[in-house]
């Protein structure tokens, strides 16, 4: 039986070829590929700066998160230095990205099983979240914000006073968005056992992120690898015991809540900062402006035959970035993102399984076509 | 440290940090090794092709391996004209990267149980990774009136596909 490409639960453009025994799943092969652009293949043609905007549209519903990823592999290709102010700037949006990843997981996974609610609610917090990306960027999805060496304009404290009123209402959404499904019988029903992944199969299928954790490793790169300033702050990983559906649900959710103490933690830390609002030094100098406008046009030289390999903790699991230089552009850039290994997986956890839960197991592995096919 | 003195017919060269970077001369066997300490405490976390079209066998296979318990990641490099075999009987994960590296760059997997295409369309032909390959590709899909269906045609450009070099007098 085929399974979208068209259907709203296939999360995009999946098409899923199921072969059945009446109602149970004997194989699924999962057909990607159809919002394939190339991107590995257009990020060889354009300079560092160019490639940047491409990330924003690999997983467009964690943005920067991605585009963390491919600075932080540029700046290791020109061994470039962050200051710590954007530092704890990637690193507060790099948590809000990670709400505004979950909370489209869950909330839409709640959707594909039949709540409408918690998908209503966490979207009017997506909306928000959203607003801050603009305010800090211009821009509510594509952002282009973090860039290598830094982020793309400072934040203003305003900004910062907002997202602080942000997270001290927001857990109290999020026990909404529980009291909703966490104690619901048909969530539970749903949920419970369905998708049951061992931890053996979790490590040789290559999982991260949430996944993993679900199945009891607490691997988190944010711990064992840490980037930015990530070991200077106050935060617990989650881990589920069952490896079903339902406990990465529940990792999710908490991933959520530490995020928001992360988010406080740096607002915390930025609270002191002065250079927050300042405009960048290009404005006021001709020969800032001069060398702003090469750089912008000629893009920068980073040596040749150089690589590096650089990878962290996305809402999803571990992206990384694979890069070789070639002076202006790279060779080669590979994508690792963690969707496709996640779906690869696919066929192993709806196996014996009913139609129905077919949906649930896409819905529980955060499916993004944009980082997928690339 | 330990694979280039204990594997020396292996491993042609060996960086530490930040990730450990294996250049292997051998790299089916060493995967299997490496697997080996591995085990349950590790993961295959990516496998890649880089076209050189300079060299003889111009593909370049990667795998990058987690270790969990050190915290830890292994870049295997395939040296120039290395072998390589499908690491799929080693790590499931292997499957799905194995036949994206054969769909975009044509590198054969020996063994693997089910390699056909994955990212590109139905009937696709060509390398679209490989450095000879052009960005705008050969074909583009139309809906033809006429037939009722999308039909492939030669690529056709109003303006000729440019590329522009910043080769600046500025660069240092």
């Amino acid at each position: 039986m085929n399974f979208g490409p068209q259907h709203p639960a296939a999360h995009g453009v999946l098409r899923l070829v199921l072969e059945l025994d009446g109602e149970v799943v004997v194989r699924a092969d999962p057909h990607v590929g159809l919002l394939h652009r190339g991107t590995e293949k257009l990020l060889e043609q354009k300079n560092y700066l160019q490639g940047l905007p491409y990330f924003d549209r690999l997983d467009y519903v964690s943005m920067m998160a991605y585009e963390h990823v491919y600075s932080l592999g540029v700046e290791n290709l020109l061994d470039l230095p962050v200051s710590r102010t954007d530092k704890h700037v990637r690193v507060l949006f790099l948590e809000l990205t990670r709400l505004l990843n979950h909370l489209m997981a869950v909330t839409t996974h709640a959707l594909d099983v039949g709540a409408l609610t918690p998908f209503l609610w966490g979207f009017e917090e997506r909306e928000k979240l959203m607003e801050f990306y603009e305010r800090a960027s211009g821009a509510r999805m594509h952002a282009a914000y973090v860039r290598p060496g830094g982020v793309a304009h400072p934040v203003g404290p305003d900004l910062l006073s907002d997202i602080r009123a942000f997270v001290r209402t927001f857990p109290s959404r999020l026990n909404e968005i529980e009291e909703m499904l966490t104690n619901n019988r048909i969530w539970r029903q749903r949920l419970v056992d369905v998708g049951v992944v061992t931890l053996r199969d979790a490590l040789g299928w290559g999982f991260s992120g949430p996944m993993l954790r679900g199945s009891s490793w607490g691997w988190d790169l944010r711990v064992s690898q840490p980037v930015e300033v990530y070991p200077e702050l106050d935060f617990s990983v989650p881990v589920g015991l069952h490896g079903d559906c339902f406990d990465r649900y529940l990792v999710r959710v908490e991933e959520m809540r530490q995020s928001c103490l992360l988010i406080q933690q740096c607002l915390d830390r930025l609270a002191g900062e002065t250079r927050l609002g300042a405009a960048a030094p290009a404005a006021f100098q001709m020969e800032n402006l001069i060398d702003h406008f090469k750089h912008y046009t000629a893009g920068y030289h980073v040596g040749k035959n150089l690589f590096s390999y650089a990878a962290a903790e996305a809402p999803k699991g571990e992206f990384g970035v694979y890069l070789v230089s070639d002076g202006h552009k790279p060779w080669r850039c590979r994508l690792r993102a963690p969707g496709f290994v996640h779906l690869a997986a696919l066929d192993g956890m709806v196996v014996d399984h009913m139609i129905a839960d077919v949906v649930t197991v896409i819905g529980t592995q955060d499916i993004v076509f944009g980082e997928i096919d690339r | 440290m330990e694979l280039a003195r204990l594997y020396p017919a292996w491993v042609a060269g060996l960086v530490v940090s930040p990730q450990v970077s294996v250049h292997a001369t051998r790299p089916t066997p060493l995967l299997v090794v490496l697997r080996g300490s591995l085990l349950h405490r590790g993961y295959l976390s990516d496998l890649f092709g880089t076209d050189y079209p300079g060299r003889t066998r111009r593909v370049q296979i990667s795998w990058v391996l987690w270790c969990y318990t050190q915290g830890k990641r292994h870049l295997v490099q395939a040296a120039p004209g290395a072998a390589v075999a499908s690491a799929t009987g080693l790590w499931p994960s292997a499957n799905w990267f194995e036949r994206e590296a054969w769909e975009m760059f044509g590198t054969r997997f020996e063994g693997h149980p089910d390699l056909r295409r994955l990212l590109t369309d139905y009937g696709f032909v060509g390398r679209p990774l490989l450095k000879d390959f052009p960005v705008t590709g050969y074909t583009e899909v139309r809906f033809s009136e006429r037939a009722k269906r999308v039909v492939l045609k030669p690529v056709s450009f109003t303006q000729e596909f440019r590329v522009f070099d910043f080769q600046s007098p500025w660069q240092n």
